[in-house]
Formats: C-alpha cells, sequence, structure tokens
C-alpha cells in the first residue's frame, strides 16, 4: 500500500510541470470531525490527478480565490457556481462533493462539472472505513468519476489443458498457454469460457478488479477417450501397485526429466527427489 | 468423546464444482465404516454416487448403497409430496388438499416452497424412528452451491418469522433448531486452495454465521496439488530449463508444460492456504488431487481414508 501511495505521489510530482485542468473545489463534512473530512480529501486529491492524469489546482490557489470572491464560498456544488469557479482557475474541470457517514462507513457524494456549467458525472461511494481499504476504494471512486475507461483489471488463467480457446464474455481471447494475463478488462464480472474438444467446458463467472489480476485455475475433465488417452500417453508408464490413479510416477518421472535437461544445460547437479504417494 | 461423526445432521457446502458430493460421498462412506447408519441426501444433483460408490443409480426414492449407506438425490416435486403426506398423515388428505389444480398452483406460488420440501424432507428424516431408535444415525446433505444453500437453510426462520402459528412453524422451529444445534448440525465447508473458491467460502462462512447460525465444523481444502517442483533439486531444476519449448518440434514440451503449472498451481494452493488460515480460522482438512482418469469408487475410498484420518486428529472441540 505504501508502494501504492508512493507511486501516486510520483505520478502527481511528475505532472507539477503541467498545468493543471481539474480541480478539486472542496469535500463538504456532513456531520463528520474536519480531521476525517480533510484525510479523505487528501486522499482524493492524489487519486483524482492519477485518474485524470493531471496535476490539480492546489489548495491555497482555491483558497485565494474564495478570498476574494466570498460569493464561493456559499457553493454547495450547483453547476452556476462551479462553471465561474473553473474559469476563474482555469481549468477545463471542477469536482464537488460532500462526505458523510453511515454506521462505520463514509458516504461519499462526487460532481464534476465543466467550464460551461454541464454535469459531466457523479457518483455515489459508499467507503469502508478501514484504512487497508480506504485508498483502493477512493481510487476506484476517483477513476470511476474522472477516467471510467481505465477502470480495468486483468484475469491470469492456470490451465493444464494446452491448445483450449479462451474467450471473455464470449470473444475469443486465444488459446492456452495465453502468453500474457487477459488484461484491459472492465471492473466488475466477466464470463470466461475455455474449451477443447475430447474435455469438459469450464464455464465461471469471474470478478475483474482495479489494477489487479484474478487468478483463475481453469479445471476441465477429459471426457473422450481420444482425451483421456491423451493424458495416460503423456504421463505414461503402465500402472503398478499403488492404485492407478495416484500418478505419483509421473511426478516422479517429471522432475527426472527436468533435473536431466537441467543437468544438459549446464545447471545444478542434483538426484531425483523420492515422492511418496499421497 | 463427541466427533462429527456422532452429529446427526451435516451440510456440505461450497461453490459450484469445488467437489461437494464427491467429499460428500467419502464422508458418507467414512461414517457407514465407522458403524454409523447414514443416508446422504442430494438436491436435484446429477446422478454421480453410483459411479463414485460403484453401486446401484440413486434417484429420488432412497437407496441402500451398501451396508448402513443409504442415499437420495431430492426432488423438489417429490420432496413436496412426500412431506405434504407426512404433514398431513394421509395420502387421500394430501391428494385432496395438495392435487386440487387450484391448491396446487397456489402452493407453487409460494416463494421458497421448493426449497423448503427439501429440507422439510431432510428434517423429517432426521426424526424417522425405527426398532425404537433413529432410522439414520447422521443424515449429510449434499447441498446446493453457495448462495442457494444460505436460501434453503435461511427457510424456517423465515417461515417462523412470517407465518403464524401452526404445524409448519412447529416443524420450521424444530428444523431451525436442529440447524442450529452444535451438538447436533456441523456445517462443512468445502472449498479449493484457489482465489475465487477461497473469496466465496470466506463469504459464505459470514453469511452462514449470521443468516442461518449454523455451527461451522472444520474447513475441508480439497484438491490440492502435491508439493512437487516447489523446493529442492527438482525446483532448481526446473526453474533452469527455459519458460517453455517450441510445441511442435520437441516431444518434451508437454511435459515441460505439465511440470510448470504442477509448480504454479502447488503455490498458488499455498499462497490461498495462508490467506485462508488468515482470514477464516477454522480447523483445516486437506485433501490432494487424487489423478484418477474416472473418478470411481476406489478414489473415493481413498479419500474417504485421508478424510477419517484427519478428522479422527483434530481436536476435539473442532471436531
Ligand atoms: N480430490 C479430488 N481429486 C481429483 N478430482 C476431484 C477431487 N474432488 C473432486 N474432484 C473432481 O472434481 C469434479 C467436481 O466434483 P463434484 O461433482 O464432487 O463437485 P460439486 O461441488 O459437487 O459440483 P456441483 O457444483 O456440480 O454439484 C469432478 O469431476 C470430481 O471427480
Ligand atoms: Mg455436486
Amino acid at each position: 500500500m505504501r508502494f501504492a501511495v508512493a507511486v501516486a505521489l510520483f505520478g502527481f510530482a511528475q505532472g507539477a510541470t503541467a498545468t493543471p485542468r481539474l480541480a478539486l473545489f472542496r469535500l463538504d463534512a456532513l456531520g463528520l470531525s474536519s480531521e476525517v473530512v480533510e484525510q479523505l480529501e487528501g486522499i482524493l486529491r492524489v487519486e483524482l490527478a492519477r485518474a485524470a492524469d493531471t496535476p490539480l489546482v492546489p489548495r491555497n490557489a482555491i483558497a485565494e480565490v474564495i478570498a476574494r470572491q466570498p460569493r464561493y464560498s456559499d457553493c454547495t456544488g450547483e453547476p452556476a457556481c462551479l462553471a465561474p469557479l473553473a474559469q476563474t482557475l482555469g481549468v477545463l474541470e471542477v469536482v464537488a462533493g460532500n462526505v458523510g457517514a453511515l454506521g462505520d462507513r463514509y458516504v461519499v457524494n462526487l460532481k464534476r462539472v465543466d467550464q460551461r456549467g454541464h454535469e459531466l458525472g457523479r457518483l455515489t461511494a459508499t467507503l469502508d472505513g478501514r484504512a487497508d481499504l480506504l485508498i483502493q476504494e477512493v481510487r476506484v471512486a476517483a477513476f470511476r468519476l474522472v477516467a471510467p475507461e481505465k477502470l480495468t483489471g486483468s484475469i491470469a488463467l492456470l490451465s493444464e489443458v494446452l491448445g483450449a480457446s479462451v474467450a471473455v464474455d464470449g470473444v475469443l481471447r486465444g488459446t492456452t498457454p495465453l502468453p500474457a494475463p487477459i488484461s484491459g478488462l472492465s471492473v466488475g464480472h466477466h464470463t470466461l469460457q475455455v474449451a477443447r474438444p475430447g474435455y469438459s467446458d469450464y464455464l465461471d463467472q469471474v470478478e475483474v478488479r482495479f489494477e489487479k489480476a484474478t487468478e483463475v485455475v481453469v479445471h476441465q475433465r477429459a471426457v473422450t477417450t481420444a482425451a483421456k488417452l491423451e493424458i495416460a500417453e503423456r504421463t505414461a508408464p503402465k500402472p503398478i501397485d499403488p492404485p492407478a490413479y495416484s500418478r505419483w510416477w509421473f511426478w516422479t518421472g517429471a522432475s527426472a526429466v527436468a533435473i536431466g535437461l537441467g543437468v544438459l544445460i549446464g545447471g545444478a547437479v542434483a538426484t531425483p527427489q523420492t515422492h511418496a504417494t499421497h | 468423546m463427541s466427533t462429527l461423526f456422532d452429529r446427526q445432521f451435516i451440510v456440505i457446502a461450497g461453490k459450484g464444482g469445488v467437489g461437494r458430493t464427491t467429499v460428500a460421498a467419502a464422508l458418507a462412506s467414512a461414517a457407514a465404516r465407522r458403524g454409523k447408519r447414514v443416508l446422504l441426501a442430494q438436491t436435484k444433483s446429477k446422478e454421480r454416487l453410483s459411479r463414485l460408490f460403484g453401486g446401484p443409480p440413486v434417484h429420488s426414492e432412497i437407496v441402500r448403497v451398501r451396508e448402513r449407506l443409504w442415499a437420495v438425490n431430492m426432488v423438489p416435486e417429490a420432496a413436496l409430496r412426500e412431506y405434504g403426506v407426512m404433514v398431513l398423515h394421509s395420502h387421500l388428505v394430501y391428494r385432496a388438499v395438495f392435487e386440487n389444480q387450484l391448491a396446487r398452483s397456489f402452493i407453487r406460488a409460494i416463494p421458497g416452497i421448493e426449497d423448503y420440501s427439501l429440507l422439510g424432507k431432510v428434517w423429517f428424516h432426521s426424526t424417522e424412528m425405527e426398532h425404537g431408535r433413529p432410522k439414520y444415525d447422521l443424515i449429510i446433505l449434499d447441498g446446493p452451491a453457495t448462495g442457494h444453500a444460505i436460501t434453503l437453510l435461511s427457510i424456517p426462520r423465515a417461515i417462523i418469522e412470517a407465518v403464524p402459528e401452526g404445524p409448519l412453524t412447529r416443524d420450521a422451529r424444530s428444523a431451525h433448531q436442529l440447524l442450529t444445534d452444535p451438538q447436533r448440525t456441523t456445517m462443512l465447508l468445502v472449498t479449493l486452495a484457489e482465489e475465487m473458491p477461497v473469496n466465496e467460502t470466506i463469504e459464505l462462512a459470514a453469511r452462514a454465521r449470521r443468516e442461518v447460525g449454523i455451527p461451522i465444523g472444520p474447513l475441508l481444502v480439497n484438491q490440492l496439488y502435491p508439493p512437487r517442483f516447489v523446493s529442492g533439486p527438482s525446483k532448481r531444476a526446473l526453474d533452469l530449463l527455459p519458460e517453455t519449448i517450441d510445441q511442435s518440434a520437441d516431444p518434451l514440451a508437454p511435459l515441460l508444460h505439465r511440470s510448470r503449472i504442477a509448480q504454479r498451481r502447488r503455490a498458488l494452493n499455498e499462497r490461498y492456504l495462508e490467506r485462508l488460515q488468515r482470514e477464516l480460522p477454522l480447523p483445516e482438512v486437506h485433501l490432494p488431487y487424487l489423478f484418477a482418469p474416472d473418478f470411481g469408487a476406489a478414489a473415493t475410498e481413498e479419500l474417504s481414508q485421508l478424510l477419517e484420518a484427519q478428522l479422527a486428529s483434530l481436536p476435539e472441540a473442532a471436531a
């Protein structure tokens, strides 16, 4: 998490030379201590800057404008006052909102208005009060408000069956083994389907989270005799005592081969481990 | 000493496809081996028990699968009729009431009635007596997947809260008492040590506690990959190999692929075992992935032995 904050701050600092295109007017407190709101506002500023990929107008610049034109201090997020504010600040858009408490959660309402007074978006987000989740939730809210198209994550597949077709929401994304996780998927649920003739179809709903890779182990069984034979073949020797289904010999064999190759390639000299059956 | 095998009612729950049916069969087999008379009750399942037990097919009538072990695959239609007959104590009255066209469409329209009939049937069997003692010592419910299981188990409470006092609430109260009695009932969560099943299991445990109040027993972590290539020389050797070798050119390519998959799956298993211990601190039973081309009676038996041995070695409070 500290890393994420560092990255966010770094991004912010880097963009600081550019002219701000966005301002966070303020976050009104609805019955919350100003300390808490200030903290939330701080996180929100960092995340908005990251999401919109622009530095934000510094706080003191906004305070100065309000000092010069007191009418802004009564502004509670109406387009009629946010639009001239955006013009005065020289930014394209202004974000304003409020935050209240609901049990041990925070409810944040945010609105995004452009120079001409058009509302570009609004959202209500319920945030978990716990510190470890808060930053992530504020981040998601910031992206949802100003850059929803960047709100994506990925799916990383682990599939034993080679050459199976992989589709997300009905769109073919390649065949196993995929060279990389399937990325650029919008946050939320997606249908994942993995199929290869001779094997049972895999079909599940996968939840994609922001900037995360959901790890999916694809479970497919051989259903035709041909596919079963293929498994039997690639895992070779004759079944011996103990039961045929505990294929310890495959694993012993595989590690022996791996070790053999490893030695050939010029690596470690090692003896095969003996593996007990399960 | 009271163990899991001394319960009257065990509910097997978990995400779809994690092995609930397989584990339920293994557990039923272990309990029967220990001398219990066991009824394994499934809900609208694909018929798999005949293969798992190497016995007769299991449909909506209770069949004896082997010594001390019975099974049934409950379907709402039949369960509703049976339960109706039980409640009304007469086929004739049941027909008059339930098979009347109007009454039938009315009954069908009651939300949750199908689930209730399934649960009602299970509950009824738990009260059945024969020769002066319970007909079954243990009933194992191979329940529906995650969310549906909660709905099913919440029905008694919903009835108690919503329906005026009468025969229906009397049964519901009794079923609810059974479900929440730690002496008699345990819910066993089956999971895989993988991201999505783990997420669902953590959520399921929370909902089961909150919404049903059912006691939760040891966590059954199924299909764990063997610890190959995760340490020692085999790992070092595998690490030295190229990530992939040209599929078509090299006969070793599939072997390398499988070895890597095995390594990754085990590593992944270990990460999610850790997460489970952190976020769902329950005693755990670990069941291996059995490489059975056709998962049949021999595999069920092997799993059953492993399950029994581990359950027996859990601390008493946990089991
Ligand atoms: N320990 C194991 N080793 C190998 N394969 C297993 C193991 N446990 C279950 N399986 C396999 O996983 C698949 C799913 O198992 P099962 O039908 O028991 O799951 P389920 O949770 O009852 O599924 P459903 O949600 O469809 O009812 C089956 O093909 C079964 O053979
Ligand atoms: Mg099942």
